[in-house]
């Protein structure tokens, strides 16, 4: 990586700013004699726009180690908007090793919108961008209808990433109504990384019902148990509620009448059956604030009962232990049990995973329009995850 | 008639993350180069990456005795030393050693199969693998028959009714190469069909799960530039080039059974002119690809033995310098014979007899010990009719678009351009597409797409028997007329060179000349 010189506050317009980082991108795949060659490399422009310059701050080793896989020009912004009017710029090359060829090398651009600059920051973000590569917005802060700010820099890009655990499920929910507002042709993708840190736990899920004589059971669930990272009576955080949201899509289900009692939700099968969803908390667990530890799924029909589990081990928050029990009438219960491995939940990991699946995904634009309508405040998790995850 | 099975609905709209079943990877030969160079790294790489199953297992077998930590450790050991992901990771490396077996047995022993279906059967029982299992024949092709025969006496076969209603299946993988003329890959055929049903045979040619190698059906058909330039119509030649610079490197007592022909050029070599001649397939499943690429193996020009002679070169290396360095002869070599008359290198000129290609030469090279690595496809477009500019070399070189598979993966176009200045000086420029450059470094290794797609039962990348079978018919005319003419000692070029002088001349009656990639 090569450092660039910063710019004080408010000391050059816009414009000049602009001119300068124009330059600056220009000069730096100029190479000294001596030097390894460097090549450019560019597969999209990745937009990072933080709320705070101190989170755009936090976002910069991300949004390099990212770029070491996914070649872009990266534009990270910090947003200052109480600050005095001005624009502050910093490039880069981030180079990756080139195997004794040339360096292949991503450009990312750095700039702090203080003031009513920050209103302007869009037309900034359009003239920093490469032509004919698309777009990602990763937006690091709340959507809001009509923001002056959020929606050029949305309307411009292929795909919007937004992070749902970090934000809330409410802004998710409003990105895919705004997405869904717009022309075919025209609209955005809309992604989520704490919706990327459930694909494994859906995918286990899923493998509960694979085996051809299960899958009739899929449409007979009867209850669902979560546990999430939170103290105990804190509200079901937006994994757990897309999480159900998945699950109600995935297999038809509507919501019933509110459930008096707290950590417990009913919902109603296609069939019109009962779905009973049970929410706990353990605050022991070293995995993130309202990260899911346990999920649960109980399905019953004339073929016989499955119970699934996917539950962290309590020592490794990385790893899980997939547990699945079939019973049968006159046969002995079998039981299947399997050690995997989550992934790795960092930042970077779950950016990059992110911006390697496709750039529309229904099932994510379902899932969060359906648990935005549940409300989080519907679902507290009362029950004690310790002792749900014990049995 | 029975009930269509409903597909699983938590399956809809889920794009990442699919493993394969829980199943039981039976490596024979795990003693073995492959194994520790090549399969168990894929293997670990897939487990790093989280693409495997939480019941997965590998179970080695080989005649060696070894206990299963000692097994272990050795594996541990080739993974530190070849993955493509370093250093090893100790949770991953911790999880999937839970899985990793031994047994030790022969090919032949009835014994062994025994042994093996006891062990698979403990297996199934703690790793839930419930019968699922994929045999990994990376031993000798002489031992296929005999592993095939003792599975199915052991009865650790499963019939594919039950593999497609769901249940337990078994598959089983074939390393190249798939017999050594047409009559020995027949028989090796029915043997393995009176065992296996084909949509359970996965025969491997690695280069199909290379990722260039892949991306020349992404080329051809996500692209609507190319393809209708793709024909006689627009292209003047097609150069295919797998040339390596090391010679056989201990490999000597195989190369004398088998020569470039079998080694590279019965499969490697003519997947890479099916993939650039096949017309689009009617989708992308498994066998309309391979319809499409039997139907270039049946459109080419079967050779008569008088033209052979006419159409193919042969070649051998004699001493040379390599990357600088002195290099023996291939006679000089271990294990191989001081007059040996075996070819390392092969040239040849194919016709392919269709709508698309005709009169369109593919233009065929494979050896050892040449100037540089690099295996491309190279597209030869037409000259221009009619020249405008004035130029200084006397001429403007036909349009040329490279498909490199190794290395530096990626495609290059290369074009005439005016170079800056006050006069119009044209100049021959490559626009460059390069896999690292665009999508990093860390290109997944072809073993671990196969293995994944074996597991997962996608045949898309791998070879149908008809296929193996028509290439070897194509190859054969060209063996047997070798061994008609008394199988004649090829022509001698210097290691590190483009072959020899015969080749040049088989394109310069043509009014072509080789690239120098």
């Amino acid at each position: 990586m090569t450092d660039a010189a910063a710019r004080g506050p408010g000391e050059e317009r816009p414009s000049a700013v602009l001119a300068r980082v124009d330059r600056e991108l220009r000069a730096l795949w100029s190479t000294e004699p001596g030097e390894t060659p460097k090549a450019r490399a560019c597969t999209m422009n990745l937009v990072v726009v933080a709320a705070t310059p101190a989170l755009a701050e936090k976002w910069l080793p991300v949004v390099d180690e990212v770029l070491l896989g996914t070649p872009a020009r990266a534009i990270v912004v910090g947003l200052d908007a109480g600050g005095a009017d001005g624009l502050e710029a910093t490039t880069t090359a981030v180079c990756a090793p080139g195997n004794g060829g040339p360096l292949a090398c991503s450009e990312r651009v750095t700039l702090v919108a203080r003031g009513a600059t920050s209103a302007h920051l869009p037309s900034c973000v359009a003239a920093l961008c490469c032509t004919d590569v698309p777009t990602t917005l990763v937006w690091l802060g709340e959507v809001h209808a009509g923001d002056a700010t959020f929606e050029p820099l949305a309307r411009d890009a292929s795909r919007i990433v937004l992070d749902a655990a970090e934000g809330s499920l409410a802004s998710l929910a409003r990105a895919v109504y705004w997405a869904r507002a717009r022309a075919a042709a025209d609209r955005p993708g809309v992604a989520d990384l704490g919706w990327t840190r459930l694909a494994p736990w859906q995918e286990m899920c899923a493998r509960m019902f694979d085996e051809p004589r299960l899958r009739p059971l899929a449409s007979r669930v009867t209850r669902v148990s979560l546990v999430q990272a939170s103290e105990q009576g804190a509200a079901m955080g937006a994994a757990g509620l897309l999480f159900v949201g998945w699950l109600a899509t995935r297999l038809g289900w509507k919501k019933a009448a509110p459930s008096s009692e707290p950590g417990k939700l009913t919902l109603l099968r296609a069939d019109g059956g009962p779905v009973e969803i049970v929410t706990s908390a353990s605050a022991t667990s070293k995995a993130p604030l309202h990260a899911l530890l346990a999920v649960s799924l109980e399905a019953s029909a004339d073929e016989g009962t499955v119970r699934g589990e996917v539950a962290r081990e309590v020592g490794d928050p990385d790893a899980a232990t997939w547990r699945l029990e079939v019973t049968r009438a006159g046969a002995e219960p079998e039981r299947i049990e399997q050690h995997v491995r989550l992934r790795a939940t960092g930042p970077a990991g779950l950016l990059e995973r992110t911006l390697h699946r496709p750039t529309h995904d229904a099932a994510l634009a379902d899932a969060a329009a359906w648990a935005d309508g549940l409300g989080g405040e519907e679902l507290a998790c009362a029950g004690d995850g310790d002792n749900v995850r014990r049995a | 008639m029975t009930e269509p099975i409903s597909p699983n609905p938590l399956r809809r709209g889920l794009v990442e993350d699919r493993t394969s079943d829980a199943c039981a990877v039976v490596i024979f030969g795990a003693s073995g180069d492959l194994t520790r160079r090549k399969l168990m790294p894929a293997l670990y790489n897939l487990a790093w990456a989280r693409s495997l199953p939480g019941g997965f297992a590998v179970v080695g077998v080989a005649r060696r005795e070894k206990t299963d930590e000692s097994f272990r450790a050795e594996m541990k050991e080739a993974v530190s030393s070849f993955s493509r992901r370093k250093p090893i990771d100790a949770a991953v490396w911790a999880d999937f050693e839970r899985g990793i077996s031994y047994v030790r047995g022969a090919a032949n022993e009835p014994a062994t199969y025994e042994t093996l279906r006891a062990h698979l059967d403990r297996i199934d029982t703690e790793r839930g693998t419930r019968k699922t299992r994929l045999f990994y024949l990376a031993v000798p092709p002489a031992e296929f028959g005999p592993i095939v025969e003792g599975l199915r006496a052991a009865h650790l076969v499963v019939p594919p009714g039950q593999e497609k209603s769901g249940g337990a299946w078994t598959r089983v993988v074939f390393e190249k190469p798939f017999g050594h003329d047409l009559e020995s890959a027949r028989a090796l055929n029915d043997a393995v069909a009176s065992a296996f049903d084909e949509s359970q045979v996965f025969r491997i040619d690695h280069y199909l799960g290379k990722e260039t190698v892949q991306n020349l059906l992404v080329f051809r058909f996500a692209n609507s530039l190319f393809e209708p330039i793709w024909g006689r119509e627009h292209v003047d030649h097609v150069q295919i080039t797998v040339a390596e610079d090391i010679g056989v490197e201990g490999r000597g007592r195989f190369y004398e059974q088998t020569g470039v022909t079998r080694d590279i050029v019965e499969n490697h070599a003519m997947q890479l002119l099916c993939l650039t001649a096949m017309e689009p397939p009617v989708s992308l499943a498994a066998d309309a690809v391979r319809d499409e690429k039997v139907k270039v193996l049946r459109s080419l020009r079967p050779m008569e033995r008088s033209e052979v002679s006419r159409s193919v070169v042969r070649g051998q290396y004699a001493r040379g310098v390599v990357r600088g360095e002195d290099a023996p002869a291939y006679r000089e070599e271990p294990d191989v014979s001081p007059e040996s008359r075996v070819e390392t290198y092969v040239a040849m000129k194919c016709l392919v007899d269709n709508w698309r290609w005709s009169g369109v030469p593919f233009y065929v090279r494979a050896g050892k010990r040449m100037a540089r690595r690099v295996t491309e496809i190279a597209v030869v477009f037409n000259e221009i009719p009619h020249t405008l500019f004035h130029t200084l070399d006397g001429g403007i070189t036909a349009n040329t678009l490279a498909v490199r598979i190794q290395p530096d993966e990626g495609i290059s176009l290369r074009f005439i351009s005016k170079e800056p200045g006050q006069q119009t000086v044209l100049r021959d420029v490559a626009m460059d597409f390069r896999y690292g450059a665009a999508f990093g470094s860390n290109t997944p290794e072809a073993y671990e797409r196969l293995l994944l797609d074996a597991m997962r039962g996608e045949a898309t990348l791998f070879t149908r028997r008809d296929e193996v079978e028509a290439q070897w018919a194509y190859m054969d005319r060209v063996l047997g007329a070798w061994a008609a003419e008394g199988n004649p000692p090829p022509p001698m070029y210097a290691g590190g060179t483009w072959g020899p002088e015969q080749a040049d001349d088989l394109l310069a009656r043509d009014g072509r000349r080789w690239r120098k990639p």
